[in-house]
């Protein structure tokens, strides 16, 4: 399954196995394969200098990685966490090619979901302005919309960098 | 040629070599026909084996001629007319002649060996023996350095030989030749080689093997130092280190008597494996020892009496070496162990081909290059052993000392027993340090070739993902072990039984480290020969010398401490080091030297690397330093700081003060490398008299010391190392420093101040004064860090903060707390940047 491709014509390539997840009421998905693990939201160390959606650092069985606050990266609202909050561990590729392993908190997993080929339509355009480079289309799903990410678009080591610039400027 | 030309002369060649089996000295008409078909040998072009069989013709000749000895020149015979014939039969076999001639150096050998292609070796083999050799070169580097010192060529060539019959197992018949040459150029010139024609020999082998395991770079063909080696002096025909008659004609011995031998001999010999297991783990029993010897003497005897001279050869040789092990002379462990092992494996195989023989009823040939070289292997061992002398010998010796003055230091001695006998001599001004030094070397060889530990050899990857394991076992341990729930809850039984899982859990934890953990001998190996290999370049005199390379260091340290070293060893050798001339007009000896050792010190590992060279020109430095702009007028530094400028990137490339002190090409760079290993790099420096550049690093790159500190609601990790004291202020310590910032008093001494939680953004600030103040210090410089409260000490696994997360300034790491919380570690020299800012 690659989901690389965002042609317009060619949605096919993106069928497949979505594990859906809601924040701020609305559906994404993300490709099972990408996913490691769904864990309860647990203690986050706070890491200084980085922008405000990167939580911080958890222990994942004796590993350090980093979690990122999914709502603050899409600009959303900050919201309390509740019982339902959970961090999914997802294995995202950076821009040079390394498998990166990154959590992400979102306000509730649903299910997963077999989105089929005619199921998928191509994100929709918002003008210039708008960037959803990282929505690889549509898919609708027993009356519901999903917006399938592209996770590692998402989570790309750019941004990372920029963080690190950031605090250099300091 | 045609197919069958070729049979035909296989066929002469086989009826050559029988009648050479049965020649008689005084018939010289037989072998002056055998010339005449080596002549004509030589003239078939198409055959590609022009060299072998002039070489054929020429032994014929002398033989003839009788300038040779008759048994020696047959076996040399048969040997190269069998090579010569293998080397047919495969052009025979494969319909072409394109294989390069080498069967003039293959010894008795299966068949399958003369075809080299690589794709029918066992691949796991061919791995495994690939990845030994990097050790075996290193060894042969080791002993090339050795022998310009005056040491013994002798274990050279038994890795030489060593090499030499594995390749030819491997069927790498390249490296096989090589190594035949070389044993050949030794032979000859014995003590007078030249070890720039060794290395270039290691440096080919180096060249191949890296072609093998695909890396590039094969600048030195084997042609060219087969070349170089050939073209040292005169031809003389190697003489093979140990004689003996490999083939036998069993027709005339009993049959009975031969059937008896082998399985009583099976018997033993596998006796003899068991007794050796046994005496592995119970070192020095002389009992087993007794025994053995009862089986190799059992076994030397009856062969002796059927004329199985291959056999008896080895059975004595072997003999002699248990008879040293009965009478205490030499200790059978380790190496020697081994030896006869293998001579016991290899008599095993004598026996086979014995039997074999027997069966088929054919003349018996020994494998006589297995039994050679396992002969040389233990004589050379026993050699060896023998000179582990007395430094006092060493010394009257080397004529350094009289036998008085030895008498005198011994009388000494008894006065004084805690001495060393080296000790006295230098205090008497008998002799100098440097020759204590030297004996003391040349004693150590002789135990060093038998201190060779059991290995075995495991991916590093399933080590890594032990020592992960092991990490996460530790943590998790700790978050039981240190529940208070849990210890509330539990009866006195439990307890316990915790506390020894806590005790076993530190073991394995050191464990572990342990098994990571690489000597930095092959580091310094490189060093040993960048030297020599500069010193030669540059015409400079450069002894080098070396201690405590047996230091251990975490295997990743040590690939990436590799460059740095280079370079500092470069530079001390390129720059520091004066050319002889001008030492001389200094009032120095004519030679320099450079002194690298390794040492632990206070939980860290230092490298040191000290040259006697003309030192570091703080003035120069300053100067420069001024004019760049790093320093201001009037700054006053320490020593310490200035010599620290030369780290500075824009020193490297001023060529002016490379010229004026002669250091800092490159030297950020090393900087930075030994600050990513969490190290320090320190220097000190003389004018006139030298510099010291000593590289500090943890012992492992995985877990460190560390305060636990609280600022804010997060706690933080400072490592030990970099504290200097802690202390609570009062509020007249502290003062704002127009420009500078808020600075507290400490020791008379003003220095600067960062809040970790107004830095980190971690909440409620306090005042100092109600605070901790921890003055960190790196390079020489301090900082105080305000923090909240200490909450303890405590050894932390270093984490990285996950790829994804980059490098966030001030912070070094996370570390995973007793409660499976994440900590981070603070960067101690991105916080002394900070304050200068």
């Amino acid at each position: 399954m690659t989901q690389n491709s965002t042609n317009a014509g060619d949605m096919s390539a993106l069928a497949g196995k979505y594990l859906t997840f809601s924040l701020a009421q609305e559906g994404y998905g993300i490709g099972i394969l990408k996913v490691q693990e769904i864990i309860g939201l647990m203690n986050v160390t706070h890491v200084p200098r980085t922008p405000d959606y990167i939580r911080g650092v958890i222990n994942l069985r004796g590993k350090v990685i980093p979690v990122v606050d999914l709502r603050l990266k899409f600009g959303l609202e900050e919201n309390e966490d509740t019982d339902k909050t959970c961090i999914i561990v997802v294995q995202v590729e950076n821009v040079s090619g390394e498998h990166v392993i990154m959590g992400i908190i979102v306000d509730e997993v649903c299910e997963v979901l077999d989105i089929k080929a005619d199921q998928i339509e191509p994100s929709p355009s918002f003008g210039a302005s708008l960037d959803t480079e990282f929505i690889m289309g549509m898919g609708k799903a027993a009356q519901k919309v999903v917006m399938l990410l592209d996770v590692d678009k998402v989570l790309s080591k750019r941004e990372v960098e920029t963080v690190a610039q950031t605090s250099e400027d300091y | 040629m045609a197919l069958n030309d070729i049979s035909k002369l296989v066929e002469q060649l086989e009826e050559i070599s029988a009648s050479f089996v049965l020649a008689d000295p005084a018939d010289l008409q037989e072998f002056a026909n055998s010339h005449t078909f080596f002549e004509e040998l030589t003239s078939y072009q198409s055959l590609n084996c022009k060299k072998m069989s002039a070489e054929c013709a020429v032994l014929l000749e002398k033989l003839i001629l009788g300038e040779v000895e008759f048994t020696y020149a047959i076996n040399q015979l048969s040997e190269k007319i069998s090579g010569l014939k293998r080397h047919l039969e495969n052009q025979l076999y494969n319909g072409s002649g394109d294989l390069t001639e080498t069967g003039c150096n293959v010894y008795d050998q299966p068949k399958k060996a003369s075809a080299p292609a690589l794709s029918n070796t066992d691949k796991e083999i061919f791995r495994n023996f690939l990845s030994t050799q990097e050790n075996t070169l290193e060894e042969m580097e080791r002993c090339i350095l050795d022998l310009e010192k005056g040491g013994d060529i002798s274990e050279f060539r038994r890795i030489l030989h060593t090499l030499k019959g594995e390749a030819g197992v491997l069927g790498l018949q390249e490296i096989e030749h090589i190594c035949h040459k070389t044993e050949d150029y030794i032979e000859r010139l014995n003590k007078d080689v030249n070890s720039d024609k060794l290395l270039l020999v290691k440096d080919c082998l180096q060249n191949t093997f890296d072609s093998f395991s695909g890396k590039q770079g094969k600048n030195v063909t084997v042609e060219e130092v087969v070349e170089i080696l050939d073209d040292s002096e005169g031809g003389a025909q190697p003489l093979g280190h140990v004689q003996f008659d490999s083939e036998i004609d069993l027709a005339h011995t009993d049959h009975s008597l031969l059937a008896d031998f082998i399985t009583e001999s099976d018997e033993h010999l596998h006796n003899a494996d068991n007794l050796l297991l046994e005496l592995e783990s119970n070192t020095g029993d002389v009992e087993l020892i007794n025994s053995l010897f009862r089986v190799f003497h059992t076994v030397k005897g009856i062969a002796g009496f059927l004329s199985l001279h291959a056999i008896q050869s080895l059975a004595h040789a072997t003999e002699e070496l248990l008879d040293k092990a009965r009478t205490g002379e030499i200790e059978l462990s380790g190496r020697l162990i081994d030896s006869v092992f293998i001579s016991v494996d290899v008599l095993k195989g004598e026996m086979l081909l014995l039997r074999d023989a027997l069966e088929k009823g054919v003349a018996y040939k020994a494998n006589r290059k297995n039994v050679a070289a396992i002969i040389d292997q233990i004589q050379s061992s026993i050699r060896i052993k023998e000179d582990k002398k007395r430094i006092g010998e060493i010394l009257i010796e080397d004529g350094k000392v009289s036998e008085n003055q030895v008498q005198q230091a011994l009388r000494k001695q008894l006065e004084d027993p805690g001495k060393r006998i080296g000790e006295i001599l230098v205090e008497s001004k008998f002799v100098s340090e440097n020759d204590i030094r030297q004996a003391c070397s040349k004693q150590q060889r002789g135990k060093k070739a038998l201190s060779v530990k059991n290995t075995i050899k495991v991916e590093t990857e399933k080590l890594d993902r032990l020592i992960e394991a092991i990490g996460e076992l530790v943590v998790t341990e700790a978050m039981v072990t240190g529940d208070q729930n849990v210890l509330r809850n539990v009866s006195s039984h439990t307890l316990k039984n915790i506390r020894q899982l806590d005790k076993i859990t530190r073991q394995l934890q050191e464990i572990g480290l342990s098994m990571r953990m690489v000597s930095m001998k092959s580091t310094f190996q490189k060093m040993a020969r960048l030297v020599r290999d500069l010193s030669k370049k540059s015409g400079k005199q450069i002894e080098f010398v070396s201690s405590g390379e047996d230091t251990e260091l975490d295997k990743s340290v040590i690939e990436r401490i590799g460059d740095p070293l280079v370079h500092m060893v470069r530079n001390s050798a390129d720059h520091g080091i004066e050319m002889p001339q001008e030492r001389l007009r200094t009032g120095k000896s004519q030679s320099g030297t450079i002194h690298l050792r390794a040492f632990q010190t206070s939980g860290m590992i230092c490298i040191e690397i000290e040259d006697d060279g003309r030192g570091l020109d703080k003035e120069a430095i300053l100067e420069k330093a001024l004019k760049k702009g790093l320093v201001k007028q009037g700054d006053s530094l320490t020593d310490q700081e200035i010599f620290g400028l030369v780290f500075h990137p824009g020193f490297s490339t001023a060529k002016e003060v490379t010229d004026i002190s002669g250091r800092g090409v490159g030297m950020d760079v090393v900087k930075k490398n030994v600050r990513d290993l969490r190290g320090n790099i320190e220097v000190r420096s003389e004018r006139g008299k030298g510099s010291v550049f000593s590289i500090y690093l943890p012992l492992t790159m995985a877990i460190m010391d560390g305060m636990v500190v609280k600022a804010g609601k997060e706690r933080y990790i400072i490592p030990t190392l970099s504290v200097v004291e802690s202390f609570r202020p009062v509020s007249d310590d502290i003062t704002v420093v127009l420009d500078k910032g808020e600075m507290v008093r400490c020791h008379d001494q003003l220095i600067p101040v960062i809040h970790l939680s107004a830095l980190f953004t971690a909440g409620h600030m306090k005042h100092p004064s109600e605070a901790i103040v921890m003055v960190v210090e790196e390079m020489g410089k301090r900082v105080g860090l305000v923090v909240d409260m200490i909450i303890g000490q405590q050894q932390t696994v270093i984490k990285n903060l996950g790829e994804g997360m980059g490098k966030i300034e001030g912070v070094s790491g996370g570390a995973i707390m007793p409660d499976g919380n994440v900590s981070l570690i603070i960067d101690i020299g991105a916080m002394v940047k900070m304050a200068g800012n």
